[in-house]
């Protein structure tokens, strides 16, 4: 059975000055199946932000190549890829997640806006899902009006409220205190049992990765586990 | 999807206000001077234009042909052609003619005890000349006629103040008359005219028509007829159709005999032209300004907003609108001002007396009325809004620049 | 008979002593009315002659130089005149024909005969402080102004001359003084028209030449502040009146003709 997301012989290395060059990420092979909770985990930088950033789409490996969902990223020109990420894929960022020029509700509603949904479904989308996550109230807020863990729940709705089928979230929780962390990582696996989208998270919190199905741990670039929890 | 862009670009600048308003503010402040400029400068060139129509050569004038060659007595316009016809019916007949005055004029000297100077002697009908030009608005001091022997003479005031005559001062004009004998006739002066036709001002003495056919010695002719249009005429069709009547003639437009006026419009237009292109130019460095900062501030908003899956068109439409409606406010803005204080100096014009002795020098008046033209508007639109089209690529091109993955990144 | 005898009584004891009254009171006015326009004919007369040839010296002095020219001039009454400019080389041989109101002036280093415009009138004549006008138009002083005796004094006349109405002359008023002796100028003083002296011509020297008087020496100076230390000093050298002169001087062609 072919898996959701398919990872290949991924590999890509970064040149940062004059001659000096670094291997991010050597050979990575992984197969990921709908409606899991992973987390990829290992010492910081092993490379998971570049994983993350190849399978979503944000950059492109030197070789080896991405299938999500039957779907060849990699080769896909930078058109296709944003209209890949915008319909398929939610992103959660370690920090400056939301658009400081819109409210709460608006930058839940953006990526919908952008796929063309009319704002009758938006609305009534990203009500439901502040429901879920507990922000209704801070709807009308512009992100310099909240905190740091309102800050990234709102980002989580953001992330699914456009049915994403994956959703990949970059050390979610690493600028939250330890209660508001654990808050988050339920919030998203409430929302990956409830709405069945995949989840890929990264963190090197023990705490939150004891909360995921699935662990990938990279080290020097390199896939050293991947076992279910 | 435009909605969208649109409200993103509203969100945006409304987010940065302070700055927003000040390149709104930039641009309306050199969008209303030039306005104001444009009016003001426009005004006065058509004042001058109408001084001297009014004052001299009307909107057609007509000469026997080789007077203004030659403009000696023995080119005159004869009362009655050859053939039977007179110059004053036919223009008397025609309805697109308002009205028409006749001239008979000669050089000549004008002398007082102490002081002479070359002049233009001016034979001609008070009464006819005030309900053709109203020259007698352009009465300094004294009384607008040449009085009950009509003997007397109405001078231009730089004459008057070179010869430091006033009226009732005695004047010895001398000239040769059409048998070429050097003729004198004293006058008194009655009256002082202010034309802002330099010509005019500085060089010419009025006396009566009458008077200056025994002057010179011409009975049967004048040497110009200054002829006025109804409003709404094509001056180009009268001249060719009056041409046309009398081939012997010359007849001239106006901007024929002044071609210097019609250079002052000339460079007048490449000036608004110039000032144009400075604000051009500064509404869209000032654009290109804040939205390069702007962009480059926000280089991790917009990588966010590639990263969910904007495209970079919609990025450049958002940041297109932006530039567009600081441009479009800064024109509304400055539009308003300029037409506003142009109404303003319209009605009670603008007095630049304090520079007036320079603007009498070029025949300027120091009160300006100003112009108001459409034209003004629609080319300070086109040149602001191409201003903050152009003035976006840069900041554009950085946008382009933008990889998703990277600006996340950086933190 | 009756009338003439009534007449003689009535002369005798009544009317020639009014008649004497009256004659004495009016005497002055009377008398004065007459002499004084007699007075500036018999001026001009004196001062034209019918005809005139005369050798002249004329001095032009201004602030920076001086300059000498001589001359011969023909003139018959004010009408005619031919002068012919005969020192110095620079300027010799330059003509001026004068006749009927109209100027001409032949130049010989550009062998071009040119009528004087209106415009030239005003110009000094020669670079002297005469204008061309005054050349031309000295007749006047009978014609165009009216005359008043303002004083007398044993030797002179002090008389005004205001223009007429319709004169065109650009002077406000003339004041002359006349010798009674020779009935000549001695002193022309002319004013504008807020009676501020503009110029003074005086006549002096008077000498006798073939049998008439004549001032021999004429002085102007004009007084304004431009003009300041200039002056034109005309001396007659030599004069011959009333003789015969060919009509031929008055011709344009005489311009060129006598000119060498």
């Amino acid at each position: 059975m072919t898996a959701f997301l398919t990872v290949r012989h991924i590999a890509k290395s970064f040149h940062l000055d004059k001659d000096v060059t670094v291997s991010a990420l050597r050979d990575i092979n992984l197969d990921i199946d709908r409606g899991e909770f992973v987390v990829i985990s290992g010492p910081s930088g092993s490379g998971k932000t570049t994983l993350l950033n190849i399978i979503g789409g944000l950059d492109v490996p030197d070789s080896g190549e991405v299938i999500l969902d039957g779907l060849k990223l990699t080769g896909l020109s930078e058109r296709s890829l944003s209209r890949v990420r915008r319909d398929h894929i939610g992103f959660v960022f370690q920090a400056y997640n939301l658009l400081p020029v819109l409210t709460a509700r608006e930058n839940i509603e953006y990526v919908m806006r952008l796929q063309g949904v009319k704002g009758e479904r938006c609305r009534i989308r990203s009500a439901e899902i502040s429901e879920k996550l507990g922000i209704v109230s801070l709807l009308d807020k512009l992100p310099n009006q909240l905190s740091g863990g309102q800050q990234q729940r709102v980002a989580v709705a953001r992330s699914v409220a456009a049915t994403p089928r994956l959703v990949l979230a970059d050390e979610p929780t690493a600028n939250l205190d330890s209660k508001s962390a654990i808050a988050l990582i339920d919030m998203m696996e409430k929302l990956n049992q409830e709405e069945g989208v995949t989840v890929i998270f990264s963190s090197h919190d023990p705490m939150v990765i004891g909360k995921a199905r699935r662990s990938v741990v990279l080290k020097d670039g390199k896939l050293v586990a991947n076992n279910a929890i | 999807m435009f909605r969208f862009a649109m409200k993103m670009a509203w969100a945006s600048l409304a987010r940065r206000a302070t700055r927003s308003l000040m390149v709104v503010l930039m641009i309306s402040v050199s969008l209303w001077s030039l306005l104001l400029m444009q009016g003001v400068y426009d005004g006065m060139t058509e004042q001058m234009i109408n001084n001297a129509i009014r004052s001299d050569s009307g909107d057609v004038s007509l000469f026997r042909r080789g007077y203004r060659l030659d403009p000696s007595l023995e080119n005159v316009i004869p009362d009655t052609f050859p053939d039977g016809r007179k110059v004053e019916d036919v223009l008397g007949m025609d309805g697109r003619v308002g009205s028409f005055v006749k001239r008979l004029q000669q050089n000549g000297v004008v002398a007082t005890a102490r002081y002479s100077r070359n002049i233009m002697i001016y034979g001609v009908a008070l009464a006819a000349e005030k309900k053709h030009g109203q020259l007698q608005r352009y009465l300094l001091t004294g009384h607008y006629g040449f009085g009950a022997k009509r003997k007397g003479a109405i001078v231009g005031y730089r004459l008057a103040e070179r010869l430091h005559v006033t009226v009732g001062s005695k004047l010895i004009l001398s000239c040769q008359n059409s048998s070429s004998d050097v003729v004198s006739i004293s006058v008194r002066v009655n009256g002082i005219l202010k034309t802002n036709n330099m010509s005019f001002d500085e060089g010419s003495v009025f006396i009566d028509l009458d008077l200056a056919e025994d002057f010179f010695g011409v009975h049967q002719g004048v040497s110009q007829i200054s002829v006025m249009m109804n409003e709404g005429k094509d001056i180009g069709e009268l001249q060719l159709a009056l041409q046309q009547s009398f081939p012997g003639l010359d007849v001239m437009r106006w901007d024929e005999m002044y071609p210097a006026l019609m250079q002052s419009r000339v460079i007048m237009n490449g000036f608004k032209s110039v000032v144009s292109l400075i604000i051009f130019g500064v509404s869209g460095l000032g654009i290109l300004g804040v939205m390069m900062v702007s962009i480059i501030e926000r280089r991790r908003e917009i990588g966010i907003m590639l990263a969910l899956g904007t495209e970079f068109s919609q990025i450049r439409i958002m940041v297109l609108i932006e530039s567009l409606i600081m441009g479009f406010s800064g024109f509304v803005a400055g539009s308003l001002l300029g037409w506003v204080s142009l109404l303003y100096f319209r009605s009670y014009g603008l007095d630049l007396s304090m520079f007036s002795e320079a603007f009498e020098e070029f025949g300027m008046d120091a009160v300006t009325y100003a112009l108001i033209q459409p034209g003004y508007f629609l080319s300070a639109f086109t040149a602001i809004l191409s201003a903050a089209v152009i003035s976006v690529y840069f900041p554009l091109r950085i946008v382009s620049k933008v990889i998703p993955a990277r600006i996340i990144n950086e933190i | 008979m009756a009338r003439s005898m009534w007449y003689n009584k009535k002369m005798d004891y009544f009317m020639k002593p009014m008649l004497l009254v009256v004659f004495l009171i009016l005497h002055p006015f009377v008398i004065r009315a007459e002499s004084v326009d007699e007075v500036i004919r018999k001026v001009v007369e004196n001062l034209n002659g019918n005809t005139a040839v005369m050798d002249i010296r004329m001095v032009v002095k201004t602030s920076r130089a001086e300059r000498r020219m001589e001359m011969k001039s023909y003139s018959i009454g004010n009408e005619k005149s031919f002068i012919k400019i005969t020192y110095p080389k620079k300027d010799k041989g330059i003509t001026f024909l004068k006749v009927n109101k109209g100027m001409w002036q032949y130049v010989p280093r550009i062998e071009k005969i040119i009528k004087i415009p209106a415009s030239m009138m005003l110009q000094s004549w020669m670079g002297s402080d005469f204008s061309n006008d005054d050349l031309v138009k000295e007749s006047s002083l009978y014609d165009d102004y009216e005359h008043k005796m303002i004083q007398e004094t044993d030797e002179l006349y002090q008389v005004e001359l205001l223009p007429k109405e319709d004169s065109a002359v650009v002077w406000g008023k003339i004041v002359m003084l006349v010798s009674k002796k020779y009935l000549l100028p001695t002193m022309v003083s002319y004013f504008d028209e807020a009676s501020v002296l503009v110029r003074q011509l005086s006549y002096g020297n008077v000498r006798s030449f073939s049998g008439k008087n004549y001032p021999s020496l004429w002085i102007m100076k004009p007084t304004t502040s431009d003009k300041k230390g200039h002056e034109t000093r005309i001396t007659v050298l030599d004069a011959v009146f009333d003789g015969r002169i060919s009509d031929e001087y008055f011709t344009k062609r005489a311009l060129k003709r006598f000119s060498r």
